[in-house]
């Protein structure tokens, strides 16, 4: 398709490229930029209503409809899967409103927004993931109010977050945390990575991607930039770790360095796994490097 | 398999749409018309506008009949229209004066200028199933219209009223607001995101696109005693008013239509230290005729200047972050999307947990 | 009024250019260029901003700025009612800009005054676009900036020319308490951008040609 004839096609709908108006774009661009400068910080933005409803993904939607051109290749997954019904509707949307090519592959993708995972291979310094973000406080957990949260981040007070864990050590012998690990960016701000596993944790760290993060119904847009700083909060006696899977393979693709959804069969009520990241697992299966 | 299945969920998207339209239509009563919505259910056509925040009646009557009768559905489908529309400019602040009025009462004086006018309302109805209504026929509803057109008529209401609180603040008894709305300074939710304290402009905007019953439910606690308004209703007013731009090339004023809109102020006693007491008020303001909405918001309006804020309805934060349907809707919803990943995460903490505990039991049985 | 085409020219220029100047915020110093092809499809009003040698950067105020913001241009006054009416912006004094603008070989004490923000919300720190002849990557022993900090693998050298070379005293000293600070981005008379975030660390001015 032509540029000429991309753009007939997405006006001919009513709707401008990428569905925004453009005054929305620039304000969202600007915060994006403010949030890149300032790793880890909430920065605030009019987050505009789309036809997807808040809380299932407008904060990244509003970030891609920003950033998407018609250069790009768009890769969206929900829980790791190209083929789940929320990833594939909005792909469909985006792809609706900008005519951009699409992908389940991650590394043909420019742009990949996800839900709740970072993919298993290894991203370059040509992509951004865009990660749609329910709660972007990660304090919220110890203190309700955002003008309090709001203090304790200017003032980088943590003293309560730290003390959660503690209190969660004495009270379980672990820290419980599972998904949204609180994380420390550059050192400064405690920042919520979104409900990504622990096992995604690790990825963000000194990255050579861009990761953007966007809280629609809460009205934030945060990012990591590339080769930033992000550890996870932890005590030198009780450490991060990671989910262990002890023994577990994929039934599909063998893997066992990949994090593993369980599942239970139908008939024999037996438990057994499946890589979570769909498309890793169906190119490792064709690739045959799989058992 | 559940969600697992799920993979390729294009066609189940489609047919999923298909059998909601299914739904709708399969009792095959004869298609609803938005004609009759907007005439016929005009105050769910008025709900929809102000949560929706879009005054175009037609509009929100499609988004109901889309809906399939859902306000809080058909609200976030106009909503979602009206972010893509552009800007043109901005209409001039109006105050109600001018206000073409079709309903207005007072709770506070007996007699107030101008006079109480009752209006449309089924305030004094009994609330009886109306059976009649069942066979409602085209030939009945045209003598009905025939036989009350005089009371229908406008022709003896005046063109304005006073203001019934005016009489308050005359007599210096009502007091005024150090946070009053400064025209150059408007500020605009829809594009800035609400930052606490929010000023009053952005205040009274979040509440007036606010979902009815999240409204009520917050004022209601308040008037109830979680927090101590006791509200007289110095004025609730029903009407039209002009929607007034500068025209872009003459740069008069210039009236391009009129909006129905439902006004509460609502007065309460305040104690003032170091002075006479005196009255305050809250103000609420909504698209089309929504009463509920009108007070609960002005209700709030009030319990929200709080000298200390206690109660959830005197927190501005707590009230402005909750009460839009639109978001909190969404977010109840979005628990239906598959959450496979982070429940995994959870059950590795729980698992190890258990192991931790378990192990130290056997400690302590062997010791 | 623009015919819907030319809107939708517009909407894909200024996507094109803001992925640019995102990728040089994310990774400070590196230099990024503007394709020129893209720039000549503009309907562009006037030739350059500020004179001529600066045509790129008009492509760049029309992806940052509009009836939102405001601005304040150092020295040059003549262009600010023109920029006004460019891009919708709204002039200021430096203290209030959300952008400020300093042209080629202007004297950048004022930034000095730029808005950098509240502890709450240090997203309100000002933009700084500065117009410089040439920007390109720095060579050790030569005239250059070395850049340390988040967005950066280990360092990065970087080379600017036509610019105040009292610049980066400046910025060292208003993006000294972090997240306080202001953002700055250098664009070239041939369309090269660099980026220096707040985030950034200035560790060293070798001695400036100016």
């Amino acid at each position: 398709m032509t540029l000429k004839e991309i753009l007939r096609k997405t006006f001919d709908n009513g709707y401008n490229f990428a569905f925004l108006d453009e005054g929305a774009k620039r304000e969202i661009r600007r915060k994006i930029l403010k949030a890149v400068a300032i790793p880890g910080y909430q920065t605030p933005f009019g987050s505009r209503e789309l036809p997807i409803a808040r809380g299932w993904g407008t904060g990244g939607l509003q970030i891609t409809l920003s950033i998407i051109g018609t250069g790009d290749t768009l890769k969206v997954i929900d829980q790791g899967c190209d083929g789940s019904v929320n990833a594939v509707n909005i792909k469909k949307f985006i792809g609706r409103v900008t005519g951009v090519k699409t992908t389940t592959d991650t590394n043909k993708a420019s742009i990949i927004q996800t839900r709740h995972r970072v993919p298993e291979e290894i991203m370059t310094e040509d992509q951004i993931l865009i990660l749609q973000v329910p709660y972007p406080e990660a304090l919220r957990t110890v203190e309700p109010e955002e003008t309090e949260t709001r203090r304790m981040h200017a003032e980088a007070d943590y003293s309560r977050m730290w003390l959660y864990l503690y209190e969660d050590i004495v009270r379980f012998g672990e820290i419980s945390i599972g998904a949204r690990y609180p994380v420390a960016v550059n050192g400064r701000y405690i920042m919520d990575p979104s409900p990504i596993p622990r096992w995604d944790i690790p990825k963000l760290d000194r990255a050579d991607t861009l990761y953007l993060f966007g809280a629609g119904r809460e009205k934030r847009i945060y990012a990591v930039p590339p080769h930033t700083e992000v550890k996870p909060l932890e005590f030198e006696d009780y450490l991060f770790r990671v989910e262990d899977f002890g023994d577990a393979r994929c039934r599909r693709c063998g893997s066992c360095d990949t994090f593993l959804d369980e599942i239970i069969d139908d008939e024999t009520g037996k438990r057994f796994y499946q890589c979570s990241d769909t498309d890793y697992c169906d190119r490792r299966t064709v690739d045959g490097t799989g058992s | 398999m559940g969600y697992v299945a799920v993979r390729g969920g294009e066609d189940a998207i489609k047919c999923a749409e298909k059998l909601l339209r299914y739904q709708r239509l399969r009792g095959g009563a004869r298609p609803l018309t938005v004609e009759q919505i907007e005439g016929q259910l005009y105050l769910a056509v008025d709900r929809v506008m102000g949560e929706g925040s879009l005054y175009a009646p037609e509009l929100a009557a499609l988004a109901i009949k889309q809906a399939v009768g859902d306000t809080m559905e058909a609200s976030f489908i106009l909503r979602a229209y009206r972010t893509t529309k552009q800007r043109f400019c901005c209409s001039i602040p109006e105050t109600t004066k001018e206000m073409r009025i079709v309903r207005r009462i007072s709770a506070a004086f007996k007699d107030i200028p101008g006079g109480q006018l009752l209006g449309a309302t089924s305030d004094y109805t009994l609330r009886l199933l109306d059976f009649d209504l069942k066979d409602e026929s085209p030939q009945e509803m045209r003598t009905f219209i025939r036989d009350v057109s005089d009371i229908a008529r406008e022709g003896n209401i005046p063109d304005t009223f006073p203001k019934v609180v005016e009489i308050l603040r005359q007599e210096g008894l009502l007091v005024e607001r150090k946070d009053s709305i400064d025209d150059r300074s408007i500020s605009d939710i829809a594009r800035q995101s609400m930052t606490f304290p929010e000023s009053r402009s952005g205040t009274l905007q979040a509440m007036a696109r606010g979902e009815t019953g999240g409204l009520l439910l917050l004022a209601y606690s308040n008037m109830r005693g979680y927090g101590d308004i006791h509200p007289t209703i110095g004025e609730l007013r029903v009407g039209f008013v002009p929607l007034k731009i500068i025209h872009p090339h003459t740069g008069e004023p210039y009236t391009v239509g009129e909006v129905r809109v439902t006004e509460a102020e609502v007065i309460a006693r305040l104690d003032v230290e170091g002075e006479t007491q005196k009255f305050t008020m809250g103000y609420g303001l909504c698209f089309g005729h929504n009463e509920v909405k009108a007070i609960s918001m002005a209700v709030l309006d009030r319990a929200m200047q709080a000298r200390k804020p206690e109660m959830p309805s005197e927190k501005q934060e707590f009230v402005l972050s909750h009460i839009d349907g639109i978001e909190s809707m969404g977010f109840c919803n979005h628990y239906k999307l598959p959450h496979y990943v982070t429940f995994q995460s959870d059950l590795d903490r729980l698992r190890k947990v258990k192991e931790i505990h378990d192990t130290e039991g056997n400690l302590k049985k062997n010791l | 009024m623009k015919s819907g085409e030319d809107h939708q020219t517009v909407s894909l220029l200024t996507q094109n250019i803001f992925r640019l100047l995102l990728d040089a915020i994310s990774r400070p110093g590196r230099i990024y260029e503007i394709n020129p092809a893209a720039v000549g499809e503009w309907d562009c009003p006037v030739p350059g901003v500020f004179g001529n040698g600066d045509s790129f950067l008009l492509p760049v105020l029309m992806t940052l700025l509009d009836k939102e913001v405001s601005f304040y241009v150092t020295g040059n006054k003549g262009t600010v009612q023109e920029m006004a009416e460019i891009t919708g912006a709204h002039a200021s004094v430096v203290r209030d800009a959300d952008f400020v603008l300093v042209p080629h070989e202007a004297k950048s004490k004022v930034i000095l005054e730029a808005k950098r923000g509240a502890l709450q919300y240090p997203d309100e720190g000002a933009t700084i676009i500065f117009c410089v002849e040439r920007v390109c990557e720095g060579i050790e022993n030569r005239p250059c900036i070395r850049l340390k900090g988040p967005s950066i693998a280990d360092m990065q050298r970087l080379s600017i020319t036509g610019i105040d070379p009292e610049t980066f005293a400046h910025l060292m000293l208003i993006n000294g308490a972090f997240p306080l600070g202001v953002d700055s981005f250098f664009v070239d008379m041939e369309g090269r951008v660099a980026a220096i975030p707040r985030s950034t660390t200035i560790e060293e001015v070798k001695e400036w040609a100016t």
